[in-house]
Formats: structure tokens, sequence, C-alpha cells
């Protein structure tokens, strides 16, 4: 079926047009060999483990993590956090096969889980080329967000959220406080930061301020929830002053009244 | 624990655009306080945006928003002032953001008109129905 006169660039451009189309791309599979390489890269660009099942799926087809298509993956979205954390320990680092991705979202708001997961040191680090960070969770503390960030090196974007029921001390796991990882190389973090928070932003903001070699948004997005939030907010803002661009935020107060960072009365 | 103070906003002058969202508990007064921080050397701020979304809901159901915001007034009034004088001094035009359907729409126009008298009668917001 593949014209042998066709050169491979255009090919491959004639398949890059069909990337949205998930059905087309699974045709174009069949069509020749010379078509799976570059249909491959868009069918995995992006992967969803929502459930636990999923995952096993991924597993059954692609038992040998070193020829999966995972490296073709730039977003990873990992919604049963529990079970990759448990897949990677039993395959021997299973993750890292998600080499090249620029976007991670642990999206596992997990607050029915009896106990936190112990341990995040899967997750620091797996993937190089990470630019963009979503953490959507109540069951992960502060200190091990901040152990993640660190393991990122290209850093750019960064997004905390949580909502629901806390099933731990927010001074760390049910092992104590994980170990605060020392990078060689810190991330920039120089996009956008956006964090909302039933807690409060302070507990992830102090984890902000002591990131080696500072922070550099250039838009900041929060939430305030308690009065000392704008303090917190403040604080990030200050630290940003000479690369701020933008700054969003929006006031949801579950407290009676605001600190104020600086007289204003 | 911080090791830091804050100044506000007056160190970030490169600031191209705030967005402030207000709930109908915290009313305007945070909203003013950081606007007060704004300096001559935010020269590439052009854009603050007010969200009054939250207060969508209130008219929505016919309640008196005038009597719940009550004192609060005071801080909407100041609040107007300082977008007024902002727009002298920066020339930014302010976006007033809310969220009601159209048969609501006046009601809300309304309520916005009582709140930033100063700004709304002299056309210097914009009214965004987003």
């Amino acid at each position: 079926m593949s014209n042998p006169y066709l050169p491979q660039e255009i090919l491959d451009h004639t398949v890059d047009l069909l990337r949205d189309d998930q059905d087309a791309l699974k045709e174009c599979c069949l069509v020749s060999k010379s078509w799976i390489p570059r249909a491959r890269e868009h069918l995995f660009a992006k992967i969803e483990f929502n459930l636990e099942k999923h995952l096993e799926s991924w597993k059954k087809t692609f038992p040998d993590p070193s020829t999966s298509p995972a490296h073709h993956a730039k977003t990873l979205i990992i919604r049963c956090a529990h079970a990759v954390t448990a897949a990677d320990a039993e395959a021997g680092g299973w993750i890292r096969g998600f080499s090249r991705l620029v976007r991670l979202e642990i999206d596992s708001p997990g607050s029915y889980l009896p106990e936190p997961i112990s341990s995040f040191t899967p997750f620091h680090g797996f993937s190089s080329t990470v630019k963009y960070l979503l953490v959507h969770s109540a069951i992960i503390p502060p200190p091990q967000i901040y152990n993640l960030i660190l393991s990122f090196p290209l850093l750019e974007d960064l997004t905390v959220i949580r909502n629901g029921i806390s099933v731990y001390d927010d001074g760390g796991s049910s092992g104590g406080p994980p170990a605060v990882v020392q990078p060689s190389n810190p991330p920039a973090l120089t996009g956008s930061l956006r964090l909302s928070l039933d807690t409060g932003v302070g507990p992830i903001s102090s984890e902000l301020v002591s990131i080696p070699g500072g922070i550099h948004f250039r838009n900041i997005t929060s939430t305030l929830r308690y009065g000392e939030d704008l303090f917190a907010t403040m604080v990030l803002v200050g630290l940003c002053s000479h690369t701020l661009e933008s700054l969003d935020i929006a006031c949801c107060l579950m407290s009676t009244s605001i600190w104020y960072p600086f007289p204003h009365r | 624990m911080w090791g830091t103070t804050s100044v506000g906003l007056s160190k970030a002058t490169r600031l191209k655009c705030v967005t402030f969202r207000i709930d109908s508990s915290s009313g305007a007064e945070w909203v003013t306080a950081l606007l007060r921080t704004i300096t001559p050397e935010h020269r590439d701020l052009r854009q603050i945006t007010i969200s009054v979304a939250n207060y969508s809901t209130s008219v929505i159901l016919g309640a008196d928003v005038r009597r719940e915001i009550g004192d609060q007034n005071l801080w909407w009034l100041e609040l107007d002032r300082l977008l007024a004088k902002l727009w002298e001094s920066h020339s930014i035009r302010p976006q007033i953001l809310y969220h009601t359907p159209p048969s609501w729409e006046g009601a809300m126009i309304d309520l916005v008109g009582w709140l930033l008298p100063e700004t709304t009668g002299r056309g210097i917001v914009n009214l965004v129905n987003a």
C-alpha cells in the first residue's frame, strides 16, 4: 500500500496531519509498517491511567517496559497513584519507561483512601524532560510535593490542588517526614504557578520559598481560603517580583477575616 | 517562618494584568488593600479585572445584596475611588466580570452601579457578563 517513491518525510507529515484523530491513526498502523512509528508517536502521546484496571491492561499489553510505547508519551495522567507506585515497585522502575514526558498530572484526590502513600520516590525525576507538573491530591503531604518539584530540573509550570478530607498529618506521611532531596540542578520555575488548597496555601508556599535558586514564575493564580493565605500569596509575589506578569487571586474564605501582610487602613 | 516581609504588589513592577475574584463574605477590602500598593513604577500594568460573579447567585435568588454588604460598602466606595484614580494615573480601564442569565443582567448592572458609582457613572469600567 505504501508508495515506495514517496519519501518517509512525506508519509510522516501525512500521519502528523491526523494527530487528533485516534481512529485514523489506528488505521494508519494497518497501512504499512513504515507508517507505524509515526502513528504510534501520536497514539501514545497522551496516556491516562484513570483506574487500576487501565494500568493492569497496559502492563498486560506491554509486559516489557523497555519495549513498550511509554517513551512516546508526552503527557501522563495518573488517577490511581497507589496502583502506579505499587506497579513500579513490582516491576523495578517501571515508571521510568515514560522517559520523555513534558506534562505529568498526578490527579488522585484520594480522600477515601485508608492511608497515605508512603513514598513518592518512584515519581522523583523519572522523566528529566517534565516541564509541567500538576498534583491534585489530599494524600500527598507538602514535603513530598516539594521533593517531587525538586526532582524535575526543567520544570516550569506547577499546579497544586487539594480538596477533600486529609488522611494524614501535614508534617509527613505515616513513616514520618520524607528526607529532603538536595538537587544538583533545581528547577527554574519560570512559567505558571496555580495553588488551590482547602488546607490553605501556607504549607506549600513555605516549601516553595525554600527552593534552591528561588522561584521565577511569570503567572501566579492563588485561591485564598484562610485569613493568612493572602500573606502566603504575597510572599510568593515578592519572590517573583522581577518576573511576575500576571496575578489572579480568588477569595473563597472559610475563615472570617483576612490577615493583611501590610498596613492598609 | 517566611524570612521575608510583604509589601503588597509594590515590587512586582512587571505586572501586566491582575485579576481579583471577590466573594460575598470577604468583600472589597483586600482588593483595595492590594491596589493601593500599585505605584507609578507599574508602567506595564494594562488590565485590572474584578470578578463579582459570586454575587450573581444572591441576585438571582432575589436576596437583598445591598443589606448583606452593609458596612462593607465603604470598602467598595474606596475601591471605586481607587479605580478612578488608577484610570487617571495609569489609563487602566478596569473590567468588572459577572455571570448572570440575561433576565437578571439588569439587576446585576444596578448592583455594580451601586458598588462602584463613580467609575460606572463616568463610563470608566467595562462590564462583562462572562
